[in-house]
């Protein structure tokens, strides 16, 4: 019998050269909320964040909106879960926190896809590894820790 | 305006036979699909874990899903997150995510009884509704985010 159901969407919206938009729903037995964040290119640093706790279990559960603020200034790098964990997740609501790395681990593939999008308008056929090159050279950070990049890398 | 990436992720948490729960996690996002099965025990042992993938722009992905076999036998507790990292992420980010998320699934299963039966009492009485009383009702929660955390807590 289906004791427990959740299901997260996350959304990227490029407002700009420099911004992009990052939307994010949890929706579970238990708890409902949705952030929405700006993250700031290519430096992939969260400029902005705000959210809604829509459904949770405890009159309390709320409080945890004032501690999205943290994330504000957190760079998309090695280690950052646990900096979301830490900032949000532990002194806010783990499933807030959840919600934020399910958005931000969705940067490197958003991107790679974005690239891929514009370079294969250009030509049909181009290759995975002319879109990780233009990537690595606008977002060095990505390759010391994204694997799927080293792996591309050897495409 | 049109929206140039998206994801979703789905997880299912089932009751199953002799107390184990079965727990399926799915993702979809532009780049891969794929699923991971869990079975685990009344204890949070890993009984079984499977995994498919659909769809993945790498090919270490699928050849990550033997490396789930490494997971059997291991107990969903401290330290479950950096070795499902070490073992699965390094090769295949995503299908670790999916792992995550089925051990996410394991835990909240868990919860959810205990929670559906107290929450609700609570809340028609909200003057007993407070943050003493639901860490007396589940102290194992206590410090694990702010609802269970009293001001004296460190």
């Amino acid at each position: 019998m289906l004791q427990f159901c959740r299901t997260k969407f996350v959304g990227f919206e490029q407002e700009s050269e420099e911004i992009l938009k990052i939307f994010g729903t949890l929706d579970d037995t238990l708890y409902a909320m949705q952030i929405e964040m700006k993250l700031q290119l290519p430096e992939l640093v969260i400029t902005s964040i705000t959210g809604k706790m829509r459904r949770f279990t405890t009159p309390f559960c709320e409080e945890a909106q004032n501690f999205l603020k943290n994330a504000e200034g957190l760079k998309i790098e090695p280690g950052f879960q646990s900096q979301v964990k830490k900032l949000i997740g532990r002194p806010g609501c783990q499933h807030l926190g959840n919600l934020i790395n399910e958005c931000c681990e969705s940067i490197i593939p958003a991107l790679l896809y974005m690239k891929y999008k514009e370079l294969k308008e250009k030509d049909p056929n181009v290759l995975m590894s002319e879109v990780f090159g233009q990537l690595k050279a606008t977002y060095p950070q990505m390759e010391s820790f994204c694997t799927t990049f080293s792996h591309l890398n050897e495409m | 305006m049109v929206l140039s990436y998206t994801k979703n992720k789905e997880l299912h948490v089932f009751e199953a036979e002799n107390k184990t729960r079965e727990v399926r996690a799915r993702m979809r996002d532009m780049c891969f699909e794929g699923e991971v099965t869990i079975k685990a025990s009344k204890t949070m042992e890993i009984l079984e874990i499977t995994g498919k993938i659909e769809t993945s722009i790498s090919e270490k992905c699928s050849e990550s899903l033997t490396l789930l076999e490494k997971m059997k036998g291991r107990r969903i507790a401290g330290g479950i997150t950096k070795l499902v990292y070490g073992i699965i992420g390094k090769k295949c980010p995503y299908l670790a995510s999916l792992v995550m998320e089925c051990i996410d699934g394991a835990i909240l299963g868990a919860t959810v009884g205990p929670l559906e039966k107290a929450i609700p009492q609570l809340w028609r009485s909200r003057e007993k509704f407070t943050k003493e009383a639901i860490i007396e009702f589940m102290p194992h929660m206590r410090n694990s985010c702010v609802a269970y955390t009293l001001k004296e807590d460190p």
